[in-house]
């Protein structure tokens, strides 16, 4: 009796690996089909993400299995495995079942806690169940996997926060705004960085958008791809009390948004608040700006502070889920001998 | 039977207000439906507590402190779990329910017998002066705590320091949305109040106004969340300001309630 994983995954092949060794959708089934033959190989599972790779299989013969599983590579992908042994690892039995419920979980993901990797587990024992490369024990196993990750996700807070800098900032505007619709962005600076920040708050219902930049040929071809407006740049101060967001990413020597500017912008916008991310390098916006009530300034690393500090929090509580991982292992070591009869009993020392 | 009822209220109020507080903390979101569960079960009790009185005395069970301070604790989870229902942000619990715990608990150690309704409160206007008067104070109370809310938020916005709170807590907008309006409805509610209370004491005392200092320090109240809702519309007072203004109200709401029954007295005295 024998599980055994071989597997590839972000922190130990680089991406030119991975591409070699990843199992496309379209080739799926014929990879599952061709692992079922295998006469050393009872069940098996292929996962493959653009992040990891990993044949998950139960071993007939247990010292047959790890050639069967190189054979299967190397057959399948066309290559010689001996190049790409420094780039797997390998995990057994109880450590397996670990590993694949730290995968559901997440908490083996490159974004700890993202939320893609579970649909990605599902869909891999399915595919497998599909072409019948499975059966009971893998059954049993790739279901409390899959449980065990939906309980990750609703019991802790490992997919809360924003760990990254662009959802980051679209967090705070939430924290302000609570609802972006209807919210005016304002992009300072027609450039590459300010359009893809624009694009995600848009992307959470944010509506008009207002684009002021120096040349004012790119405001308008800015503005035209948003169904927004362009601003003359002398006159983006006006623009300052009509929008809610301001996205400024403009390379000047000097500060653009001063704070007394602002004072007195603010008594015409009836302090209602404005938030400022500041992507300029030099800052665009005088950080006492910040000092203000009702408007919040933030910059490049202020983003990043916010993101280690979602980040910290969710290593909290992945702790919580490597203490749930511990606690069902147990449980299902009990159920697996169950499964498995007295007669191989031995194998699970 | 009644004090066992009584003492229900009471435990499954401090089951809510600690489950709250654990929540906030440990973040389970099974904790925050424990929490709302003992909210509602001890509300129900509690209503089931206030009627069992009424029908006992034969009058509204709003004739002492004893049962003004049940009255108020009943407002505020009333107000807490309309709240709770229009917009689901179990934080508010962890504020407002350790606060109905003790303010049910200090009722449960006053003297809780049914003693015959004073002449001078015998009266339809009692049930509707007294009503308006508390719901306004729960409305204020509701909008004291989103204001401490909104200060804390505020500042981890402000400081760009993402604390343990910050997930939880809503909204800047939303929470100042709420506390404006809870003072609306507190104050459009003490209006009533006063003005029922001015109708009534014409009817009883011959006057309309006799600046009682209960009636002096409800002005005072009132002349604040005038102040509050002037400034909102007027000069922009939003946010951090409203916030501010909406705590510095609750104080005067609690003077008035509490403060001039123990140390003005007044032709109120007996609340």
């Amino acid at each position: 009796m024998n599980i055994k994983i071989i597997g590839f995954n972000h922190k130990t092949a680089p991406i030119g690996i991975r591409e070699k060794l990843s199992f496309p959708k379209v080739c799926l089934t014929e990879a599952l089909s061709l692992l079922k033959k295998n006469s050393d190989i009872q069940e098996g599972v292929i996962l493959s993400t653009c992040n990891r790779i990993e044949i998950y299989a139960l071993a007939r013969d247990d010292k047959k299995i790890n050639g069967a599983i190189s054979g299967f590579l190397e057959n399948f992908h066309n290559i010689n495995i001996r190049d790409f042994k420094n780039h797997s690892y390998e995990f057994e039995d109880m450590d397996a079942i670990r590993h694949l419920f730290r995968v559901s979980s997440s908490l083996d993901s490159q974004i700890l806690g993202e939320n893609q990797i579970l649909g990605q587990v599902k869909e891999a024992f399915f595919s497998a169940r599909d072409v019948g490369a499975v059966s009971r024990i893998f059954s049993f196993l790739f279901e409390e996997a899959i449980r065990l990750g939906k309980r990750a996700r609703t019991q802790t807070q490992i997919g809360y926060g924003a760990v990254s800098i662009s959802t980051a900032a679209v967090e705070m505007a939430r924290k302000i705004f609570e609802d972006l619709s209807n919210k005016k962005i304002l992009i300072i600076g027609a450039g590459k960085i300010g359009e893809l920040s624009a694009n995600h708050l848009r992307g959470r219902g944010a509506e008009m958008v207002l684009v002021a930049n120096r040349t004012f040929s790119k405001a308008q071809e800015l503005a035209k791809k948003f169904n927004g407006q362009a601003v003359e740049f002398d006159k983006f101060p006006q623009a300052l009390t009509q929008a809610d967001i301001v996205i400024s990413s403009v390379s000047a020597p000097h500060v653009l948004v001063k704070q007394s500017m602002m004072s007195e912008i603010m008594i015409k916008r009836k302090n209602r608040p404005i938030f400022f991310i500041d992507l300029g390098l030099p800052r665009n916006i005088d950080p006492s700006v910040n000092e203000i009530e009702n408007i919040y300034v933030y910059n490049l690393d202020d983003l990043e502070k916010v993101k280690d500090a979602n980040l910290k929090e969710r290593l909290n509580e992945a702790r919580k889920i490597e203490d749930l991982i511990e606690q069902q292992l147990l449980k299902v070591q009990i159920k697996l001998k169950q499964l498995l009869g007295n007669s191989d009993l031995k194998a699970w020392r | 039977m009644y004090t066992i009822l009584f003492l229900g209220v009471l435990i499954a109020y401090l089951i809510s207000a600690l489950s709250f507080v654990i929540f906030s903390i440990n973040k389970n979101l099974f904790l925050a439906k424990t929490a709302m569960f003992f909210t509602i079960f001890g509300f129900i009790n509690h209503s089931v507590t206030l009627i069992i009185r009424w029908v006992i005395s034969g009058f509204p069970p709003m004739s002492n402190l004893y049962e003004s301070m049940s009255l108020f604790a009943w407002a505020i989870v009333l107000i807490f779990l309309i709240l709770e229902f229009r917009f689901k942000f179990q934080i508010i619990g962890t504020f407002i329910m350790p606060f109905v715990f003790f303010v049910t608990g200090y009722a449960s150690l006053l003297d809780s017998s049914v003693k015959p309704l004073m002449p001078a409160l015998q009266s339809y206007w009692l049930f509707i002066h007294v009503i308006t008067c508390f719901l306004s104070y729960a409305c204020f109370t509701c909008a004291f705590f989103l204001g401490i809310m909104y200060l804390m938020q505020e500042r981890q916005v402000k400081l760009k320091h993402i604390g343990k709170l910050f997930e939880r807590l809503p909204s800047l907008d939303v929470m100042d949305k709420i506390n404006y309006n809870m003072v609306l409805f507190g104050f459009v509610l003490l209006t009533a109040g006063i003005a029922t209370g001015s109708i009534w004491a014409q009817q009883a005392w011959g006057n309309w106004w006799s600046w009682d200092p209960k009636e002096t320090w409800s002005f005072i109240t009132w002349l604040v969340y005038a102040a509050y809702l002037h400034a909102r519309f007027n000069a922009g007072w939003r946010g951090k300001r409203a916030a501010i203004l909406s705590i510095i109200g609750f104080i005067s709401v609690l003077f008035t309630y509490l403060g001039v029954s123990f140390l003005l007295p007044g032709l109120h005295s007996y609340l």
